[in-house]
């Protein structure tokens, strides 16, 4: 059997500041500085805009659903006591800000914009295009499971936070999500490395 | 349970493990037995290899066009608003309150004064009068009565009322069942003398059998 790579470092940890760097942001975000403020504004606008991006692709309720996360985060810094970890805190407001935008904005969900199941898009796309698109096609929250674990990389633990939901939930979401990707890719675009269908 | 159980539940566990030690959040004791599992199952291993390029895939997606700054401007104008609305508020609410507190004590003040009022008006007779009384003190006297006399019996009306006309004195109750008088200037009577003068001359009359101040010497006039 081939031997494949066992261990895999959190590669989210490098281009995204510390927590320990994040909870003085924040403190000092809580005494009203607005350098600082922007300074985690900054820190965060991609992941989020990434994240919500799995959600939405209107530019504008994503932004929407950023600059209310931030609000909120801006508002409420002296509330956080550190039981979990910052980026656990910010992205899980993001994640019920990113619904609600997306309730008040029906048809701006990326199911929405996704292709029918069977359809066939063109060889040459690229891959990410077709990851994008299995993924569009799964319901949202294990959409949310998935991009958390693998963009973000957060622990099932950490999801569980983040979706306020439990690690139970978490663990069938991703089960579900990785039956189905399993199903949707091949068809989407063959399987992701070639050799597993 | 049977060594099938066994693997079957080894299978299982490492299965649902494996998108953890992919994105590297698994414990190390998770990842060995993920690890140990691997090597003995090729459908776990097909797995781990198709989640491993999955998450590569995920990674490498791009993130959606955005400009940060003109973001992040839009929210400090909401900031400022809100700041500028909060501190418009406290003024508010400070003038409001101080007003509050004013007007709390103007009308705390106003139910003492009547709460107060209607206690001495039903108390009054005990509280606003003095429990004792002189001899020559009597509640029949008028407040406004300067002098009490006592006049001859034998004194006719005409006499009465010259005299009375010439001091600008007027009755203003009696006589008292002790014969007395109580007597008072004439209502818009230019001030001519004072009562000492005026108890002088009273005196100075035969028919005046006892005069004196209402106040016990104190001048009126």
């Amino acid at each position: 059997m081939q031997a494949i790579a066992m261990t895999s470092p959190r590669p989210d940890q490098a281009p995204f500041s510390s927590n320990s760097h994040e909870v003085v942001l924040l403190r000092q975000v809580a005494a009203g500085d607005r350098v600082a403020f922007e300074s985690l504004y900054n820190a965060y606008f991609g992941r989020l805009s990434r994240f919500l991006g799995r959600l939405t692709t209107r530019r504008e309720v994503i932004e929407e659903a950023i600059n209310d996360t931030l609000w909120i985060v801006w508002q409420k810094a002296g509330d956080f006591r550190g039981s979990s970890l910052v980026s656990t805190w910010i992205i899980g407001i993001a994640y019920r800000r990113g619904l609600m935008a997306l309730r008040r904005n029906a048809s701006a969900s990326v199911n929405a914009m996704a292709e029918e199941p069977g359809h066939e898009p063109a060889v040459a796309e690229e891959r990410e295009d077709w990851v994008s698109q299995g993924l569009a096609h799964l319901p949202i929250e294990q959409r949310s499971t998935l991009e958390l674990a693998y963009y973000l990389g957060h622990s099932c633990q950490e999801i569980a936070q983040i979706m306020d939901c439990s690690v139970g939930t978490v663990k069938a979401r991703m089960f579900h999500a990785r039956v189905k990707l399993r199903n949707l890719l091949p068809t989407l675009g063959g399987s992701v490395t070639g050799d597993h269908s | 349970m049977s060594s099938f159980d066994e693997r079957f539940a080894d299978h299982r566990e490492a299965w649902e493990l494996i998108p953890w030690v992919v994105n590297g959040t698994a414990t190390e004791q998770e990842r060995a037995l993920v690890h140990a599992h691997l090597a003995g199952c090729a459908d776990c291993t097909s797995e781990f290899r198709f989640q491993s390029e999955l998450r590569t895939a995920v990674l490498g997606t791009s993130t959606p066009d955005a400009n940060a700054s003109a973001s992040f401007l839009k929210l400090s104008t909401r900031l400022d608003s809100a700041s500028a609305a909060a501190a418009t508020y406290r003024r508010r609410f400070a003038t409001f309150t101080g007003r509050r507190t004013l007007l709390a004590v103007v009308a705390l003040e106003a139910v003492c004064v009547i709460g107060l009022s209607t206690a001495l008006s039903v108390r009054g007779p005990t509280l606003g009068v003095a429990a004792y009384r002189t001899l020559g003190a009597g509640a029949e006297f008028p407040r406004h009565a300067t002098i009490r006399a006592v006049l001859d019996p034998a004194l006719s009306l005409s006499e009465l009322q010259a005299m009375l006309a010439e001091l600008q004195l007027q009755i203003v109750a009696g006589p008292s069942a002790a014969g007395v008088f109580s007597l008072a200037p004439e209502a818009g009577a230019p001030p001519s003398a004072s009562t000492a003068q005026t108890v002088s001359k009273l005196r100075s009359r035969t028919s005046v059998r006892f005069a004196e101040p209402m106040d016990g010497g104190t001048d009126r006039r």
